[in-house]
């Protein structure tokens, strides 16, 4: 037995502290001894120490957990705008920029809903001359589904790998309201359009 | 020393013990509230993180074995004492024997007549089944039940004795660790009952390890995949 820890019979006739544990029919049941749970002051100090310092190291990894997670899903740098919508195309453009020689991917989604994916890898060089990134080939332009007559919204997201197969999207710019004019192919078109494009 | 001062002095030595003892109290508290925040880190912090970062999941299970180590040295528990010697093996076998029968039985009923799955043997991953898949459930039951019993219910003990509380409480904890996949939570409750009962009257965590693995095989051989969640826990559960 350690030094540290004493028995308890000895601890509960110099002290006349109540018994922590359990009533001799209990004993009676088992050849063990009953666990006891007195400390001498060196002891509880040392337990108290080990608690407290484990109790920090896990508080701050769950923070580093907490920051690396969020760094990871919701990426900071995304940097880009949406110019243009209209019933022909979506045009804007997308840096990542703690990647910024890279070419983002881009999702299109019009009323709340799916419309089309693309990578941002057009010719804009704007973005070059405006210090964005080493090269001009970083704007996007998506060609969305036939939509029925009316007023409708375009979002662009950024596609951000967040590991285990898993991708979060980030909303780029505001989102943007359009017109698109009644023609002869969407003046059938239903109000619920992205039931009839459904894929 | 007069009366008066007699009294005094019995006085405020009983106070400072009624201090101390609340003190152990409150430290047994927290080493058990300890080990399960480490568990619950590792199934709801780390698991949700991809692929090697997973690797994390060694510091919670270090903090956690270096947490429960140092404690079982510093209050000077024995192997003995803790269950890990060869000592009550066969008695502790012996009062398993009888609930593992009724729990084996009981799952193939509800596993034939609840979700009408028929029995399959040997459902584990492919590869595991001859060799791998028993050392790994006893490896995997021996750990559980070392943290369970040789821990945190000697713990429950030294706060409140043996008992029916304290056997309530580790299942309810050990239930705990198993949110929120319905089905294990009730499994690893029972199962926790039994155990935690056991372990009381014969402390052996090899019998029990045994026990937990040849548990988990019935378990998995009788009711479908679907119904267990993949044995899934913490984050993992959702997919």
């Amino acid at each position: 037995m350690n030094a540290d820890a004493q028995p308890v019979a000895d601890a509960a006739s110099q002290t006349g502290s109540p018994r922590l544990a359990v009533s001799a029919s209990d004993d009676a049941r088992t050849n063990e001894a009953r666990p006891t749970a007195h400390l001498n002051e060196r002891a509880r100090t040392r337990l108290t120490h080990l608690l407290l310092g484990k109790s920090i190291v896990e508080t701050l990894f769950v923070a580093a957990l907490v920051v690396v997670f969020a760094r990871q899903t919701f990426n900071p740098f995304f940097r880009g705008s949406l110019d243009n919508a209209d019933a022909q195309a979506v045009a804007g453009w997308v840096v990542d920029a703690s990647a910024p020689a890279a070419h983002v991917e881009v999702q299109l989604f019009i009323d709340g809903h799916f419309a089309a994916r693309g990578r941002a890898d057009h010719e804009r060089a704007d973005v070059r001359s405006a210090g964005r990134a080493p090269d001009e080939f970083h704007g996007y332009n998506l060609q969305p589904p036939l939509l029925p007559p009316g007023e409708h919204e375009a979002r662009i997201y950024a596609v951000q790998p967040s590991g285990a197969g898993r991708i979060t999207l980030q909303q780029v710019d505001k989102p943007l309201r359009f017109v698109v004019p009644v023609s002869d192919e969407n003046k059938a078109m239903p109000n619920a359009w992205w039931e009839a494009t459904r894929p | 020393m007069s009366a008066r001062e007699f009294d005094n002095g019995v006085e405020v030595r009983a106070r400072i013990t009624e201090q101390a003892a609340l003190g152990e109290r409150a430290l047994l508290v927290w080493e058990i509230v300890s080990v399960i925040s480490s568990a619950l880190v590792a199934e709801w912090a780390v698991l949700a993180l991809g692929d090697w970062q997973k690797l994390a999941l060694a510091v919670p299970v270090g903090l956690a074995c270096v947490l429960m180590l140092a404690s079982q040295r510093v209050r000077g528990e024995t192997r003995r004492e803790l269950g890990l010697s060869g000592a009550n093996f066969g008695r502790a076998l012996r009062l398993l024997v009888g609930p593992m029968i009724v729990g084996a039985l009981a799952l193939v009923c509800v596993g034939r007549f609840w979700y009408g799955a028929p029995l399959v043997f040997g459902r584990q991953r492919a590869g595991w089944e001859l060799f791998g898949w028993p050392v790994w459930g006893f490896v995997w039951g021996l750990t559980q039940q070392y943290a369970l019993q040789a821990f945190i219910n000697r713990r429950l003990q030294m706060l409140w004795g043996r008992g029916w509380q304290t056997t309530l409480v580790v299942a309810l904890l050990f239930a705990l660790l198993h949110l929120p996949n319905p089905c294990l939570m009730a499994a690893t409750f029972i199962g926790g009952l039994m155990w935690a009962a056991i372990y009381q009257r014969a402390p052996n965590i090899y019998a029990l390890a045994i026990s937990h693995a040849v548990m988990t095989w019935v378990l998995v051989s009788t009711l479908p995949a679907a119904a267990l969640g993949g044995l899934r826990v913490g984050y993992k559960y959702f997919g």
